[in-house]
């Protein structure tokens, strides 16, 4: 949990990726940036679009936090918001990851549409 | 936790640059070219705020699910021209400049009395991210308000919690409470905030700086 944030009610899922060279093997590089947009495409709670960084860590992976709540209350159960998460390297801009996060009240799931990445995300 | 993997391509892509928030009457002539956007409208809003930097605000009552995507497309005019074509495609908004020279999009029909709630004296140095909407919400009259409707005044964090802004003060006096958050959204360089109740019974209402 950040320290910054005295409470929290809700969920918190930490994603960690490991960045893969076009032969599929493993860079074992700390300090590769990269950009992260994530489009809400479907809300019932009045959520917005953001934008976020990140970069490999001394471990060589990149670590995503996927919240929802709230600092005075847990979200209502049927609360829901559907997203576009896309990941570019941050030097090139080069796309190397897109998902579909499908933020339920009480988990989020995770689905890989990289192949795909012009596809619709709906809830699960 | 689960493994999961990133493959590095081949491409290029594009940056904004900071400043200070645009003020006055002449935001509404500021160029734009090659505008198009494909989005939900608050979304659109969001983005055009933090490239443009002027301070925009989105409020009202929307229940239920909000995924109408929005196509808009200028090739040359002004910022004017793009919230004008913005409410024709989306009926739901109009919009207006305030006095404070920001911009004010809310839901019609269904305005959000909450932005209307004015507050009498509040200051506040050096809100924490963290302790938003919160310490805004100490104000009496927002107190008051928020007593006597039995409204649940929160914002709901998605993705990251948010790093921290940086320092600033806020000075209200008789001003409403959108033009508080107005302040908020030009002082941290956001230049975007929304307020939607979402539910009704428990009247929710989820607020972002």
């Amino acid at each position: 949990m950040d320290p910054a944030v005295p409470h929290f009610y809700g969920y918190e899922e930490c994603e960690s990726y490991t960045v893969l060279d076009q032969n599929g093997n493993q860079i074992m590089q700390a300090g590769i940036a990269f950009d992260e947009s994530v489009q809400i495409t479907d809300t019932n709670v009045g959520l917005n679009s953001y934008n976020g960084s990140g970069s490999t860590d001394g471990g060589f992976n990149v670590k995503d936090m996927l919240a929802l709540g709230s600092a005075s209350a847990a979200p209502a159960p049927g609360s829901y918001a559907v997203a576009k998460q896309t990941w570019t390297l941050h030097s090139s801009g080069a796309t190397v990851r897109v998902n579909c996060l499908d933020f339920e009240a009480t988990d989020v799931t995770v689905t890989n549409i990289t192949s795909t990445p012009t596809v619709a995300c709906s809830r699960n | 936790m689960n493994g999961r993997k990133l493959f590095i391509a081949v491409a290029l892509l594009l940056s904004a640059g900071d400043g200070h928030a645009q003020f006055g009457s002449q935001v509404l002539d500021t160029p734009v070219t090659d505008v198009d956007y494909s989005d939900r409208t608050t979304n659109i809003l969001k983005a055009l705020a933090q490239k443009y930097h002027v301070v925009i605000g989105a409020s009202g009552i929307l229940t239920g699910a909000d995924n109408e995507i929005v196509r808009i497309s200028i090739a040359k005019g002004s910022l004017k021209d793009v919230f004008q074509q913005l409410v024709e495609k989306d009926p739901r908004f109009e919009w207006h400049q305030t006095q404070d020279g920001s911009i004010d999009f809310r839901l019609r029909g269904k305005p959000l009395p909450l932005v209307d709630v004015n507050i009498g004296v509040f200051d506040i140095d050096n809100p924490q991210r963290s302790d938003f909407p919160n310490f805004l919400v100490q104000a009496t009259e927002i107190k008051a308000w928020q007593s006597d409707h039995h409204c649940l005044i929160q914002e709901l964090i998605i993705g990251r919690i948010p790093a921290n802004w940086g320092h600033f003060s806020l000075h209200i006096r008789n001003q409403p409470f959108g033009t508080a958050m107005n302040q908020i959204a030009s002082k941290s360089g956001s230049y975007f905030w929304s307020a939607i109740q979402y539910e009704s019974d428990p009247c929710s209402i989820n607020v972002t700086p």
